[in-house]
């Protein structure tokens, strides 16, 4: 059986969506945990079956869907995909667990249950194709789950994140039949399996075209400046449990497809890219900290506070060497937690004030101390202390990005002063001070439904600050493996010299302690 | 022994969980109790570690668990006692032990009684690990955890607008230094490939100098943070928003002094780059005689203590950067037991006058409050440095090496700046205690603090008196890690001269400060008076209208270019840009639909014209065709290629 | 071939015999001869993967795989469509046999048309359907149907002008008029007179341009469809279009790959005009009918695209393409024409307005998702039916180094998007307007409606199972028939 188990995982939460449908509108919230909570369990089962010392792809399976086109189901997880895929049942689990009152709150559990089959679907995939379905389907829950149950500008919101990111992902779908067309005439035989792809060396020029065409599908999605318009919108827009699974899982879609596809594929052209992106992502860091320190709406402060967190991930990402794509790939990781649980506290207070808006709250530490005290935490974490999730993400990336630049790593670093200066301003207004309004006066301190959501978060926030090593290990185990293949592919001197050696280095290193 | 490192130094951190325990609930004497024991069994732990150093053990190196490894990446949670931060590690659990048992009795009354402990016994906990641990990663840990915790505690009372901007401002100033230590760690790393301090200093010396003079000088800029050096100075006297026994241990005693403790620590770095040394040493005067000229007019009892705070930073970092690092260490010691002690008094003082600030208001205190005055005057006189106490030994030792280095600008700074420190310690002592009891003009009837907390403060007296007489035995321990350079000034003459010399200037100056201050004729100022509207005193109770400028031309600035870039970049031109193109093709389809009028005969027209517009087309085309030989024919007539 | 003419002249015999005999017997007449028809291609096809084309009928007929695989389609889209004359409303066209003789005449005739390169033949077979198929609409018996008509007709009669002027100036050119004969005939003297080759080409394109309604000719298609009953929109918007396009095929690619530039040109802007003009004049309709008759246009000129870049991928691709629009057009016009109700509710502007289908999925979930999984797949969001013949038509033009027209292609499909997005929006995110229940939606639904649709529904769902087999058939067949 287990060797099935990403097909499992993947189908497991759909089919059992369809059978919600039969099940009464009061139990299905039950319901609803009880699958979450198997799904879970599997996956943690797939954590434990993981051997952590194989850097490639474990778990494969294979499945012939078009073979007359090369199209084929192939599933696999290594260090890098498994623990998103963990993050995102996890936070399904969670999601449902702490949802609080909606209206036909059936139709939202199933939901969720299906996007959560498109989650791990996007992660599991090793075809380009079914990479590109289960990407695509990803967001027609969303859009119901923001259009249904959101704000005022629900409609616009959700078309517009529809819209935008399947205008990007279909421009990314013609670079992928690109590729395949190359593959095509390299080999003489069709395969959109991403292992194949891997094997292929492209002249220069090729990988950069079809490095912008991936690029404007992925950057979209993460959402990278100046594409990240519909986020703000989005998240403003969506119900709690909307914008932490889109802040938590699907963002990182576009970041893991980043390492997934285009460094491993094109090294020649991220090297190429390497400083103009970087560019982009200090813009990202900085301009959207800026935003967010101009936020009135403390939703909004979060959500544009996760575009600059991306931007450290982005640049970790390009750091193009071991520390720097590990350090992005755990940061994907805790800022997954982290934001996550910042939306369900945003969720919290809105349940309790139907309001977002900073100016209406104030002097809540004295009401609601132990919502401040949590509240407290996931900001001390987002703002990357150390002994938190986000630091140790933070650093790598950063660390390793130094390899590549000093000025721009010093640029990027801003990050943690300008990160500081929104979160705290935005702590101060609404803790800080006397209570001045009325209606906070006697407001409910945490319950036991938002506790179950936030105390396992509080604790994985803190556990894997001070022991990251059980995710980093794997996690470093296949970005060495990736890093190692794109020095090998990489043809031009300077992606050669710009991305390590591994091999060479370890053999130096063993040498050198020999010489010792 | 490393039964006792792992007590010395999780001891605090039990205290505040266990006080955290109570945190939302109503004050509880258990919740101070508890931490207090346990930092005093941390106390205990960290002196049988210092006689095991003293008595010639070798430094205990531990390696707890790994915490980050990736790529060629190991950083492990290293921690290592050796004659350094055992030095650290006492002043800390001293200080801070004192300060716990004083704090039960000085919170007394506040309702957030528990929170205070935790976050007090969480600081003990941060620091620790600052000075314990064996790499910079760690330090970092502490560096980061002890800037949380100032920052609670700072913004403690939490309803108090100024309060929390204090915090805020400390928090965010810290973080900028932070930023240029993270930079100096990349560095290390890059270069040395291993944060371990051991591994790291010993591949130093292969290393190109700039490279080592950009490690030194970013290292440097996390330590001006912390320690408050200019340009970073202003968080640390707003700082005094916090309760006073957190100045007393954070803002004066220890967390302060990480910066110095760093710059010590990297000693086998900065010695291999003096010209940064130089630079640190200038900085560090300047600071000390800048903060010691605000301190002259200042009105507010605490920030008083914590200029002369700054300046003292200054000595240590003169010292630091002259390559005398043991001297600055030692300063660091006995400063922070005298300054301590002299907050806790100030403490005392605001207990009595009902969180009174103003000297001014007060006067005449010494008949109320008899072993309050005594504590504090024996303070000030061991942090005017007179012989026999404490100050002397460690601040005269300062100037000497400076002296000796021969760099006379420097030492003759300090020996002015020595003489503001005398002046202004003993104008705040002799307002307090002194002259007329102005404080009866605002009925207030002040009393002598609780009993224990006077004896809590009793080590720290003792301390501030005798701390001088270790200097051999430390000056021998330390420097077994430390350079161990001895300052003599060469003939015995000048040394008599130089600390007579210096004695008598300080005595002048505290005399005057009586002179002034302590006959009855003191009023409290109304801005009326000749002093008060000369520039040089306005410049300096403004603190040289620096806050002004920061608020004015970096904060002011800063919140306005985040409106601009959300009300006018991020939605009027990145936003607008994205819908106006779905409105393009939109619009085109609204104006373009008059094609479609569901009329039959225009419906034919639109059939023929199609047809016909091809059918010229293609005659066009078709005549080209045919006659494509006359056509380039023609063509190449008019030299067209 | 001749099994539904068969089939027609029995339905009109039965009639004379005795009339007023109920709808049903019809219905299942016709079906029953479709199902032969159908059993004979599958015969044909075995015929033809043993030897190759077949000529017949003094080499007037051919029987190749193009033949084989558009008949495919249009039998079984005739067979899906006729069902639907069993509504639950009594429409009274259903009600006259002549309706469905003339729709078993009108299916002979795109066979004649799918099953020969003589021009002549194909003349005859277009004219066959067309007459019916103009019948057809008008017999739906409202004022818009018979203007529908009209129109249709009027225009129809022109395209047929252009369509034999073309046709006599090819055979003046060459002598003949059988297609492959024409292409030899032209090649062998090297396209000399280039121009009255454009002229014929200009007159068959206009001719055809109208039948695949490509931008400007498309004029007639949202009066048409709105005109005609749903279902029968729904059928005109697939098997007509098939049939032209084969004769395109035939007729057209011999002339790109033999290098006419012009046409190539000519035909590479009706593709990019047809394609973006229709997309974006669907966005603003307010109808949900007129909106899908616009996406259908759009959809053809997709597929034109086939035409212009001719290897033997784009060709299968087409049909894939085709087969798979069928499934999910069909089912989506049989969502509209269930929801027809005879008479206009107050709150409706139109037939098919958007704010009828708002809030849907309150009052009749199961409708409203299928309703939402054919937009899906209509606007290509796999794994549904169209996203796998949208990826192989870009495949296709990718692989013969056409990257700007992939890339357009691509975009298109993403402004479609949006109009599909539009009606989803009004399903599952507006508000149900006061007074429209759930049976509104399902007021002309009758068992065999329902099945249909469910057919069609689970066409689409899980066409990625059929997608490699029908690949495999497809692939082989156009390669057999050398194209």
């Amino acid at each position: 059986m287990f060797d099935h188990i990403l097909s499992i995982l993947i189908f497991f939460p759909a089919l059992a969506g369809l059978f919600g449908f039969v099940i009464q509108k009061d139990s299905v919230r039950a319901y609803g945990v009880a699958v979450a909570a198997i799904e879970f369990a599997l996956s943690l089962w797939l954590w434990y079956a993981f051997d952590a010392n194989v850097s490639g792809m474990q778990f494969m399976e294979f499945l012939p869907l078009v073979p007359a086109f090369g199209i084929n189901y192939i599933l696999g997880v290594d260090g890098v995909s498994l623990f998103i895929i963990i993050l995102a049942s996890f936070f399904t689990m969670i999601g449902i667990a702490s949802l609080s009152d909606t209206k036909n709150e059936k139709n939202m559990i199933i939901t969720l249950l299906f996007l959560q089959m498109t989650m791990v679907g996007v992660f599991a995939a090793l075809d380009a194709i079914v990479f590109y379905i289960f990407w695509e389907l990803s967001l027609v829950p969303m859009l119901y789950i923001i259009g249904a149950w959101g704000g005022p500008l629900r409609i616009y919101a959700s078309v517009k994140f529809f819209l935008y990111t399947f205008a990007g992902s279909l421009v990314m779908l013609v670079g992928m039949l690109f590729m395949a067309y190359y593959f095509y005439q390299a080999t003489g035989t069709w395969s959109f399996a991403i292992l194949d792809w891997y094997r292929l060396i492209l002249p220069e020029t090729f990988q950069l075209w079809l490095f912008v065409a991936f690029f404007i599908g992925f950057a979209i999605k993460v959402p990278m400046f100046p594409f990240h318009t519909w986020l703000p919108y989005a998240h403003g827009q969506a119900p709690t449990i909307g914008s932490v699974i889109l802040a938590a899982i699907l963002l990182k879609m576009g970041t893991y497809a980043f390492i997934r596809f285009s460094l491993p594929m094109f090294p020649d052209a991220s090297v190429f890219f390497m400083f103009p992106i970087a560019v982009i992502a200090i813009i990202m860091i900085i301009y959207t900290a800026m935003v967010a320190y101009a936020q009135e709406d403390i939703k909004q402060v979060v959500a544009y506070s996760s575009i600059s967190h991306m931007g450290v991930i982005i640049l970790g990402t390009f750091a193009l060497n071991v520390e720097g794509i590990t350090g992005s790939v755990f940061l994907m990781i805790a800022h997954g937690v982290v934001s996550g649980a910042l939306f369900l506290l945003v969720g919290v207070i809105y349940d309790r004030r139907h309001t977002k808006m900073m100016s209406e709250f104030g002097g809540l530490a004295q009401v609601m101390p132990r919502y401040a005290t949590v509240f407290g935490l996931m900001l001390m974490a987002s703002v990357g202390l150390p002994l938190t999730i986000n630091f140790v993400g933070e650093f790598l990336s950063l660390l390793g990005f130094y390899k590549q630049s000093h000025i721009l790593t010093l640029l990027a670093g801003v990050a943690i002063i300008v990160g500081a200066i929104y979160m705290l301003a935005a702590y101060k207004r609404m803790f800080f001070g006397n209570v001045t309004n009325e209606k906070n006066k006697n407001l409910p301190d945490v319950n036991t439904r938002e506790w179950l959501a936030l105390i396992p978060l509080a604790i994985i926030t803190v556990w894997l600050g001070v022991y990251p090593k059980p995710v980093l290990e794997p996690i470093n185990n296949s970005v060495e493996s990736i890093v190692q293949l794109m020095h090998e592919k990489s043809i031009t001197a300077e992606a050669k010299e710009r991305i390590p050696n591994l091999i060479k280095d370890a053999e130096a290193a063993t040498s050198a302690q020999e010489a010792h | 022994m490393e039964f006792y490192l792992y007590l010395a130094l999780f001891a605090p951190l039990a205290g505040s969980l266990f006080a955290s325990l109570f945190g939302a609930s109503k004050k509880n004497l258990i919740a101070g109790l508890v931490p207090s024991l346990l930092l005093f069994t941390s106390f205990v732990s960290s002196t049988i570690l210092l006689v095991h150093i003293l008595s010639g053990g070798e430094a205990v190196h531990v390696e707890m668990m790994t915490w980050m490894a990736t790529g060629d990446l190991y950083i492990p949670f290293g921690f290592l006692v050796d004659e350094v931060s055992v030095t650290m590690m006492m002043v800390v659990t001293i200080v801070s032990t004192v300060v716990h048992f004083y704090s039960i009795g000085y919170m007394d009354h506040d309702k957030a009684f528990n929170r205070f402990f935790a976050w007090l016994s969480a600081f003990v906990f941060s620091m620790m690990v600052l000075v314990m641990s064996d790499n910079f990663a760690g330090l970092f840990i502490g560096w980061e955890g002890v800037g949380l915790c100032s920052w609670a505690l700072i913004g403690f009372w939490y309803h108090k607008e100024s309060a929390t901007w204090a915090a805020n401002e400390a928090f965010i100033m810290n973080r900028i230094a932070d930023l240029g230590m993270l930079i100096g760690i990349f560095l290390v790393y890059w270069n040395t490939g291993t944060l371990q301090y051991n591994e790291a200093f010993a591949a130093m010396p292969s290393l190109e100098t700039d490279v080592l003079v950009w490690t030194g000088i970013f290292l440097f800029i996390g330590a001006m943070g912390k320690s408050a050096q200019f340009p970073l100075h202003t968080w640390l006297a707003d700082a005094m928003e916090g309760p006073t026994p957190v100045s007393a241990l954070i803002h004066a005693a220890t967390m302060v002094t990480a910066g110095v403790y760093l710059v010590v620590r990297a000693n086998p770095l900065y010695d291999m780059i003096p010209e940064v040394g130089i630079f640190i040493a200038s900085l560090g005067a300047f600071v000390a005689l800048f903060a010691a000229s605000m301190a002259l007019v200042n009105r507010d009892m605490k920030r008083i203590i914590a200029y002369s705070t700054l300046s003292q930073l200054g000595y240590m970092f003169v010292a630091a950067g002259l390559g005398a690092y043991w001297v600055a260490l030692f300063h660091l010691m006995a400063h922070a037991f005298f300054k301590a002690l002299l907050f806790l008094g100030a403490g005392n003082v605001m207990h009595a006058m009902h969180d009174e600030l103003d000297p001014f208001k007060m006067g005449g205190l010494k008949k109320a409050m008899k072993w309050t005055f005594i504590m504090m005057t024996l303070a000030s006189v061991a942090l005017a440095g007179i012989f026999p106490l404490a100050g002397f030994f460690s601040k005269d030792l300062i100037l000497e090496v400076a002296f000796i280095e021969h760099h006379y600008v420097i030492y003759s700074v300090l020996l002015f700046t020595a003489g503001l420190t005398a002046f202004y310690s003993f104008r705040l002592v002799a307002l307090i205690f002194h002259g007329e009891e102005r404080y009866k003009l605002f009925g207030v009837h002040p009393h002598e603090a609780y009993k224990f907390m006077l004896i809590a403060m009793s080590p720290l007296l003792l301390l501030a008196i005798i701390a001088g007489a270790f200097k051999m035995t430390y000056f021998e321990m330390v420097t077994a890690v430390l350079p161990a350079t001895e300052y003599h000034v060469h003939s015995a003459m000048t040394y008599w001269i130089m600390t007579i010399g210096t004695q008598l200037f300080v005595i002048l100056a505290i005399a005057y400060a009586y002179k002034k201050y302590a006959n009855s004729n003191v009023k409290v100022p109304d801005g009326t008076s000749k002093m008060e509207n000369r520039l040089c005193y306005k410049i300096l109770s403004n603190q040289y209208y620096i806050p002004y400028f920061y608020e004015e031309y970096l904060v002011k600035p800063y919140r306005e270019l985040s409106a601009v870039f959300w009300k006018q970049v991020d939605l009027k031109v990145v936003d607008a840009t994205v819908d106006g193109i779905a409105n393009i093709i939109y619009t085109t389809g609204e104006k373009t639909r008059g094609m479609q009028s569901g009329n039959l005969s225009t419906m034919l027209k639109w059939m023929v014209v199609g047809t016909v517009a091809l059918l010229t087309l293609a005659v066009v085309f078709g005549l080209a065709v045919r006659y494509s030989v006359e056509i380039n024919a023609i063509l190449s007539a008019l030299g067209v290629k | 071939m001749l099994i539904p003419i068969i089939g027609a002249l029995l339905i009109i015999t039965i009639d004379i015999i005795k009339g007023g005999l109920h709808k049903t017997l019809y219905v299942g007449l016709s079906l029953l001869f479709l199902l032969m028809d159908f059993g004979a291609l599958l015969d044909a096809s075995g015929v033809f993967a043993q030897n190759g084309t077949v000529m017949g009928v003094f080499d007037v007929m051919m029987i190749d795989g193009l033949a084989i695989l558009s008949q495919f389609i249009i039998v079984g889209a005739s067979m899906l469509f006729i069902p639907l004359a069993l509504t639950h409303k009594r429409f009274h066209e259903f009600s006259y046999p002549e309706f469905f003789a003339l729709f078993l005449f009108m299916i002979a005739g795109f066979q004649f048309m799918v099953a020969t390169d003589n021009l002549i033949l194909v003349f005859v077979g277009l004219e066959t359907s067309s007459l019916a198929l103009y019948t057809l609409i008008a017999m739906h018996n409202r004022d818009k149907s018979f203007e529908a008509a009209v129109k249709y007709f009027t225009m129809g009669a022109l395209a047929a002008g252009f369509y034999s002027f073309g046709a006599m100036i090819f055979y003046a050119l060459t002598g003949s008029v059988e297609i492959n004969q024409i292409a030899s005939v032209l090649t062998a003297n090297k396209f000399e007179d280039m121009g009255f080759v454009l002229v014929a080409v200009v007159f068959m394109l206009a001719s055809f341009g109208f039948k695949l309604s490509l931008v400007p000719f498309h004029t007639w298609a949202p009066d048409v469809y709105e005109g005609a009953s749903a279902a029968m929109a729904g059928f005109m918007s697939i098997v007509p279009k098939i049939a032209a396009f084969i004769v395109v095929m035939r007729l057209f690619e011999f002339l790109v790959n033999s290098g006419v530039v012009w046409l190539e040109i000519v035909i590479y802007a009706f593709v990019v005009v047809t394609m973006t003009a229709a997309n974006i004049w669907a966005l603003i309709q307010t109808d949900v009918k007129r909106m899908l008759a616009y996406s259908s246009v759009s959809h053809a000129g997709f597929v034109m695209a086939a035409v212009l870049i001719g290897t033997t991928q784009a060709n299968s691709a087409l049909f894939l393409y085709w087969a798979l629009f069928t499934f999910t057009n069909l089912g989506s016009f049989s969502m509209l024409w269930i929801s027809r109700q005879k008479h206009l509710p107050a709150y409706q502007s139109s037939d098919h307005s958007y704010d009828k289908f708002a809030g849907m999925i309150q009052t009749a979930p199961m409708a409203a998702v299928i309703m939402a999984v054919f937009m899906l797949s209509l606007a290509g969001i796999p794994p549904f039916a169209l996203f796998w013949g949208k990826v192989y038509m870009i495949s296709s033009a990718v692989n013969a180094d056409y990257k700007v027209l992939a890339l357009i292609m691509a975009l298109n499909s993403a402004i479609a998007g949006y109009y599909y997005l539009k009606l989803i929006v009004y399903m599952f995110m507006r508000e149900p307007i006061v007074g429209s229940n759930g049976h509104v939606y399902v007021a002309n639904a009758t068992l065999s409606l329902k099945t249909i649709i469910g057919f069609a529904a689970i066409g689409t769902i899980f066409a990625l199972i059929a997608v490699n087999p029908l690949l495999e058939f497809i692939t082989s067949f156009v390669h057999a028939s050398g194209f």
